[in-house]
C-alpha cells in the first residue's frame, strides 16, 4: 500500500504535537459525503455550508468529547481539491490522541502518511511540484530568507521565473518546428531569425537563473558557525560567552567519532548551528594533528569559520591556514604581554591575507562578532540564491545542456539532429516546473514531509 | 468526362457488397483500392459530376510530413504514390538542405491526368464496382446496411463514409452563398439523414481555395522560376526513382505587396469570414489571404506560388491567397501582385463550410464505436489535405476488409509512422480546428523518415498476408538491407591505402587517418553518407539499387541518435502500447470524477491514447500504469 494510489479517507493533526497548546487543528480529507460524520456531532451536518465556521460538540457513544469549531471545504474548492473537514479542538496532547483514535478505530479514516494531504493537492493539480517544495521550505524554514523563498516558490517570483523559462523554451522549440514544417510559407530568413532570437532569449533567462545557483560551499538553509583552534586556545570559553545566559543543554552530535558540541544560535532572525570543535584533545602530537585535520575536513562546509588563537601558545598553529577563516579571535587579551605576543604572531605570518580580527575579552566584541556573521549572511542572500538542491542540480543540468546545444545548433546543418538534442532540454525543464515528475523525485519530496501539513 | 469513355454505365451486379465506400475522393479510392486486394466485393458510390480522385484545391501531392504519408501508403500497397508518379509534372524536395530526417517530397500533379489514371486503374479492377449515383439515406437490415441512392438500393456488410466537405456543405464568395461541397457540385444531405443515430459536432469547419488564373494572362518573366528537380525520387517504390511519366513544367514564385494587402484590408466588411457570415472554424496553419491581412496588419509581403493545374491546363493555382471575398475584390488584389497585373480570373476563390464527425467516437480502426461496420475517413473527420484523407482511407479500407474476413484489426503505431500519429491524434481528442499532419506531431522524427519507409512499413504490410507484387518486392528489399547493413560493420579501409583514395578520392577525406569501418565513415559529420555508400558499392561492384544504398547510408548516420532516443522511448513505448480497459477506469473509485467523464467519452484502448486525452491527471495515469484500478 502506498500513498500514490490511495483515495482512502485520511486524518491527521495539522498543528504541532510536540507539547500541549490551546488549540489543535485536525483535518479529515477525501470523504464523499459530509453526512457520513453526522453521528460524531451535535450539529446537523446537512445544514453546514462550505467555508463557514460552526461551533458544536464532538460526541462519541453519547459522551461529550470536546467542544470544537468545525469548518467544511467542499471539493474542488479546498487545499488539495478533495472534501476536507477541519476541526479546531483543544490542544491537549491526550485530547488530540483520543479524538484521532475515535475516527481511526471506528474505521472511517486512516492516519495520513507523511505529506499525503499535499500529495493529493499535487494529484488534483492544486499545486505544482515546485510549489510543494516551496511549501516544504516554508514549513521547515530556519530563517526569514528561507521563508521568503518558500513563499516565492509557492506563489511568487521563482515560480514565475520557471514559467518564463518554460515559455521561452516553447517559443524556441516552435521556431525550430516553424523552420521544418513551414519554411516555405514564411521563407528561410524569417525562420532562422526566429530561431536565433528565441535561443538567445532562452540562454539569457537560464543564465539569469544560474547566477542564483552560485555554488556556495555551505548550506544556507541551516548555516553553521564553527569555532576552530588548538586545545586550550579558548574555544569553549568563547562558545559559552556567545551563548551567554541563553545556553541550553549541550548536545553531542551523533555519528561523529569525535564529539563536536553544537548549539542552536540565532542572529537577526536567522537560526544558525554553532559548533565548538572542543573535544579534540589528545596528548600525543600525531593524534592531535589527525584530529585537527579531521575537524577541518568535517567542517569545511561551515558557513562562518572562526579561528581562536592563544598568542601565548602558537607552536602547532601552522596546522591551520589563517586565510581559510572568516575571522581570527585572539584570546587571553587581558594577560600582560598580550599585545607583543599578538603582534609577534601576526608578523610571523608570511603574506597571507588576514580577515577581521577580534580580541577577547574586549568591549562590544560579541556584538561585533554577531554583526560580522550577519553581514556575511546578508551578502550571501543578496543574490537571492536558490536553496533547493533538486532545483540547483536541474538548473545546472539545463544550463550545461543548453550551452552544448547552442554549439550543435550553430555547427550542425541537420535540423533533425538539432531538434533531437532540444528534446533532452525540454525534459529537464518540465522536470523543474514539475510537469513531468518521475516517481523517485516524488518519493524524495514526500518523504521530507511531516504528517498533516 | 473520362469514365464515360472507360467505364460504361452498366447494371450493378446483384447489389450485394462486402465493403461499400461512399465518396470517390482521395480517402474513398484509397479505401476501395486496398479492399480490392483482399478479393472481396467492393463498391464506390460517387457523385456523377466528378471523376475519381479529383483534386478540388491545390494541384500537388506530398509536402512536409505528407510526403512521408504518401510513401507509407505506397509501401503498404496503397494507391496515392502510383497515381502521383504517373501524373507528376514538377518534383521538389522540401527542406532539402536541412538533413535527411526532415526532407519531404512534393509532386505537382496534372489534376485531370491524376483523375484519368485513377479511373483507368479502377476500370481494370474486377471486384470493384463504381456506382455514379448520389446517396440519400441508409438503413440497417439483419446485420447489413442498405444504402439508398437517387436511383437504386444496395446491400453491404460495411460502409466507409468519405464524403469530404459535402456534409451540409455551403460555399461562400462575398455575400453569395450556395449549397455544395465544391464548385459545381451540390451538397450531400446532413449526416443525420444518412445515419439517424449519429450526431455531427455543433462546430462546423471551414476551408477555402484561391481564385484560378488564366495562363495567358500571367507574366511569368516577372516571377522566380522553380523548375522540376530531376534528382527527386518517385513515390512508388517499384518505379525507377528518377523516371518521369509526363513532361516536366515549372512553378513560379511571386509576392504580395502593400497594395495587395491594403485592398483586402479596405474590404474587411465584405469578407464572409470576418463579417460573421461564416461561422465555421478554419485552420490556423492554412490561413486565407484575409486572415493574413487582418491578423498581421504590419506584414505586407507574403509568398505566392503560381502552380500549373496541368500540362495542358489553362488554369494556374496561386498558392497562399485563398479567399472568399467578393469577385471584384479578388480581381483587385490579384492584379496588384507582380506578374499578375493583367491576370484574368477563370474561377473565383470561395470558402466552404461543412459538418464534421466527432472523431473521438471512432476506434483506431476508424470504425464507429456505437455502429459496428460503419467507418469514417478523410475530411469528414475534420482533417485537411489529400494525403491525410488517403491515409485514413487506407486504414478504414483495410479494417473494413479484415472485419469482413473475420480477422484481427490493423493499427499503425505512432512510433513508426505518420499515419499512426494522425489516427491516434484524431481518435484521442476532439479537434478544434481542421487537422493537418506536421512532422512536429511525431516524437520520433529521426526514425520516421521518407528514406526508410519500406523498412518501417514492411512488418505491417506483411501482417496482411497478401501476395501481390509489392509483397515480394518488400521482402527482397528488407533482405538486401540487412545484408548491406552488416557489410558496413565488416568492411574497413585504411586511409593511407590506394583503395581508399580510389574509392573516396573525390570527397574531402583529408581529415581522416587510420583504419575506418564503412559504418564509421558514414557517421562522419562532414561527409555525405549517401555518396560514401555509393562509392563503396561501386568499388565493391555490388548491384545495389539507389534507394537501398541510400537508406542504409542514412540509417547508419542516425543509428547512434536513434538508439539514444529508443532507450528513452522504450519504456514509454511499452507502456503506451499497453491495452487498457476504459470500462474499468470509468468504474474505478480511484479515479477522479472529471477524468472518468473524459475517459467515458473518448474510450481509449491503449495507455498511449489515454495519455493523449486533454485534462487527464498524472494521478490517473499513475493509477492505470500501476494497474491499481
Amino acid at each position: 500500500m502506498n500513498l500514490y494510489n490511495s483515495d482512502d479517507v485520511i486524518i491527521a493533526c495539522s498543528t504541532s504535537t510536540a507539547s500541549n497548546s490551546a488549540i489543535a487543528l485536525i483535518r479529515i480529507s477525501g470523504f464523499h459525503n459530509l453526512n457520513s460524520f453526522q453521528k460524531y456531532f451535535k450539529l446537523s451536518l446537512v445544514d453546514v455550508k462550505p467555508r463557514r465556521i460552526y461551533y458544536t460538540d464532538l460526541i462519541f457513544n453519547s459522551e461529550l468529547i470536546d467542544s470544537i469549531c468545525l469548518t467544511y471545504f467542499s471539493s474542488p474548492n479546498s487545499y488539495n481539491g478533495e472534501n476536507i473537514l477541519e476541526l479546531s479542538i483543544h490542544g491537549n496532547l491526550l485530547n488530540i490522541e483520543r479524538i484521532l483514535n475515535i475516527f481511526i478505530n471506528d474505521g472511517v479514516c486512516r492516519i495520513a502518511y507523511p505529506g499525503e494531504f499535499s500529495y493529493r493537492a499535487l494529484k488534483n493539480k492544486k499545486l505544482s511540484l515546485s510549489q510543494i517544495e516551496g511549501l516544504d521550505l516554508l514549513l521547515n524554514a530556519n530563517s526569514v530568507f528561507a521563508l521568503k523563498q518558500g513563499n516565492s516558490l509557492l506563489n511568487g517570483d521563482l515560480i514565475f521565473s520557471y514559467g518564463e523559462i518554460y515559455q521561452s523554451f516553447l517559443t524556441h522549440k516552435s521556431s525550430l518546428e516553424l523552420m521544418i514544417d513551414f519554411s516555405e510559407d514564411i521563407g528561410p530568413e524569417v525562420a532562422s531569425k526566429q530561431f536565433n532570437s528565441s535561443l538567445n532569449e532562452l540562454l539569457r533567462l537560464i543564465e539569469k537563473l544560474e547566477k542564483r545557483v552560485q555554488n556556495l560551499p555551505f548550506n544556507l538553509l541551516e548555516p553553521t558557525i564553527s569555532l576552530f583552534g588548538l586545545p586550550n586556545a579558548g574555544k569553549s570559553t568563547l562558545f559559552n560567552e556567545l551563548l551567554g545566559e541563553n545556553r541550553a543543554i549541550v548536545s553531542p552530535v551523533a555519528g561523529t567519532t569525535r564529539d563536536f558540541i553544537s548549539e542552536s544560535y540565532s542572529i537577526e532572525g536567522v537560526r544558525y548551528k554553532l559548533i565548538d570543535t572542543a573535544g579534540i584533545r589528545e596528548t600525543s602530537n600525531a593524534i592531535e594533528e589527525e584530529g585537527v585535520r579531521r575537524s577541518l575536513l568535517k567542517l569545511k562546509d561551515s558557513f562562518f569559520k572562526i579561528l581562536t588563537i592563544n598568542p601565548f601558545d602558537t607552536i602547532s598553529l601552522a596546522l591551520f591556514k589563517v586565510s581559510d577563516f572568516d575571522l581570527i579571535v585572539f584570546t587571553h587579551g587581558d594577560l600582560p604581554g598580550f599585545l607583543d605576543k599578538k603582534n609577534a604572531f601576526l608578523s610571523s605570518l608570511a603574506s597571507a591575507p588576514i580577515g577581521p580580527i577580534l580580541v577577547f575579552p574586549g568591549n562590544q566584541n560579541i556584538k561585533n562578532l554577531r554583526d560580522l556573521i550577519n553581514n556575511k549572511y546578508l551578502k550571501c542572500i543578496g543574490s537571492e540564491p536558490i536553496l533547493l538542491d533538486r532545483h540547483k542540480d536541474l538548473i545546472i543540468k539545463i544550463s550545461d545542456a543548453l550551452s552544448l546545444y547552442s554549439v550543435v545548433a550553430s555547427s550542425e546543418s541537420d535540423v533533425g539532429i538539432i531538434s533531437h538534442e532540444l528534446t533532452t532540454i525540454g525534459d529537464c525543464i518540465s522536470e523543474l516546473i514539475g510537469i513531468v515528475s518521475p516517481e523517485d523525485v516524488l518519493n524524495n519530496i514526500f518523504s521530507n514531509f511531516c504528517i498533516g501539513k | 468526362l473520362y469514365w464515360k469513355i472507360i467505364v460504361p454505365r452498366g447494371t450493378v451486379g446483384d447489389f450485394m457488397f462486402d465493403v461499400l465506400v461512399i465518396g470517390g475522393g482521395h480517402a474513398g479510392i484509397e479505401a476501395a483500392y486496398i479492399a480490392s486486394q483482399f478479393n472481396i466485393k467492393v463498391a464506390v458510390v460517387t457523385l456523377p459530376e466528378i471523376g475519381l480522385g479529383s483534386a478540388p484545391c491545390n494541384p500537388s501531392v506530398g509536402g512536409v510530413g505528407k510526403g512521408q504519408v504518401v510513401r507509407e501508403l505506397d509501401a503498404l500497397g496503397g494507391l496515392m504514390g502510383i497515381l502521383a508518379d504517373k501524373a507528376g509534372i514538377q518534383y521538389r524536395t522540401l527542406n532539402d538542405s536541412k538533413g535527411f530526417a526532415v526532407q519531404s517530397t512534393r509532386v505537382q500533379i496534372d489534376k485531370d491526368k491524376y483523375s484519368y489514371y485513377a479511373e483507368e486503374l479502377f476500370a481494370s479492377l474486377e471486384n470493384v464496382q463504381i456506382i455514379r449515383e448520389k446517396v440519400v439515406s441508409t438503413d440497417v437490415a439483419e446485420g447489413d446496411f442498405i444504402v439508398h441512392t437517387t436511383d437504386r438500393s444496395y446491400r453491404t456488410k460495411k460502409i466507409i463514409v468519405t464524403v469530404g466537405t459535402f456534409l451540409n456543405g455551403k460555399m461562400h464568395t462575398g455575400c453569395n452563398q450556395t449549397s455544395g461541397g465544391r464548385v459545381g457540385c451540390e451538397a450531400s444531405p446532413g449526416l443525420g439523414s444518412l445515419f439517424s443515430s449519429i450526431k455531427t459536432r455543433n462546430l462546423r469547419f471551414k476551408t477555402g481555395t484561391p481564385p484560378r488564373i488564366d495562363k495567358k494572362s500571367i507574366d511569368f518573366q516577372l516571377m522566380e522560376e522553380q523548375p522540376s528537380d530531376s534528382s527527386v525520387r518517385n513515390f512508388h517504390c517499384m518505379n525507377d526513382p528518377f523516371s518521369r511519366n509526363l513532361k516536366q513544367v515549372s512553378c513560379y514564385l511571386t509576392y504580395t505587396n502593400q497594395e495587395t494587402m491594403e485592398s483586402i484590408r479596405a474590404n474587411k466588411e465584405k469578407s464572409p469570414m470576418f463579417n460573421g457570415q461564416i461561422k465555421g472554424v478554419g485552420a490556423r496553419y492554412c490561413p486565407s489571404i484575409e486572415d493574413k491581412a487582418y491578423r498581421y496588419p504590419d506584414k505586407n509581403i507574403h509568398h505566392v506560388f503560381i502552380e500549373p493545374e496541368g500540362i495542358d491546363s489553362e488554369l494556374y493555382y496561386p498558392s497562399g491567397i485563398s479567399s472568399s471575398l467578393p469577385k471584384e475584390v479578388q480581381e483587385q488584389y490579384v492584379q496588384s501582385i507582380k506578374g499578375l497585373n493583367n491576370a484574368k480570373i477563370s474561377v473565383y476563390g470561395y470558402a466552404v463550410e461543412y459538418d464534421v464527425v466527432d472523431t473521438t467516437d471512432l476506434f483506431q480502426t476508424l470504425e464507429h464505436k456505437s455502429i459496428p461496420g460503419l467507418y469514417f475517413a478523410g475530411q469528414v473527420n475534420g482533417t485537411s489535405g489529400y494525403e491525410e484523407a488517403a491515409g485514413q482511407g487506407y486504414i478504414a479500407g483495410v479494417n473494413a476488409s479484415l472485419s469482413v474476413l473475420g480477422r484481427e484489426s490493423f493499427v499503425l503505431s505512432r512510433h513508426d509512422s505518420y499515419i499512426g500519429v494522425m489516427i491516434e491524434d484524431l481518435v484521442s481528442n476532439m479537434r478544434d480546428e481542421p487537422y493537418r499532419l506536421f512532422t512536429a506531431r511525431s516524437e520520433n522524427r529521426l526514425h520516421i523518415r521518407e528514406d526508410n519507409t519500406l523498412l518501417r512499413m514492411y512488418p505491417y504490410r506483411k501482417s496482411l498476408e497478401l501476395t501481390h507484387n509489392i509483397d515480394k518486392f518488400l521482402e527482397n528489399f528488407v533482405k538486401e538491407y540487412s545484408f548491406l547493413m552488416d557489410l558496413c560493420d565488416e568492411v574497413s579501409f585504411s586511409s593511407s591505402s590506394d583503395d581508399f583514395l580510389k574509392c573516396f578520392g573525390d570527397m574531402d577525406v583529408s581529415d581522416l587517418s587510420g583504419r575506418y569501418f564503412v559504418s564509421e565513415l558514414l557517421r562522419q559529420a562532414k561527409l555525405d553518407p549517401v555518396k560514401i555508400m555509393e562509392s563503396v558499392t561501386r568499388y565493391s561492384s555490388l548491384e545495389i539499387s539507389y534507394d537501398l544504398l541510400r537508406v542504409v547510408a542514412i540509417s547508419k548516420k542516425y543509428e547512434g541518435y536513434i538508439a539514444r532516443a529508443d532507450q528513452q522511448l522504450s519504456k514509454i513505448k511499452k507502456l503506451d502500447s499497453m491495452k487498457i480497459s476504459w470500462q474499468d477506469i470509468v468504474n474505478s473509485s480511484n479515479i477522479s470524477y472529471e477524468c472518468r467523464l473524459r475517459v467515458e467519452r473518448i474510450r481509449p484502448e491503449t495507455f498511449g491514447q489515454l495519455k493523449l486525452i486533454e485534462g487527464i491527471r498524472p494521478a490517473t495515469l499513475a493509477v492505470v500504469a500501476a494497474k491499481a484500478l
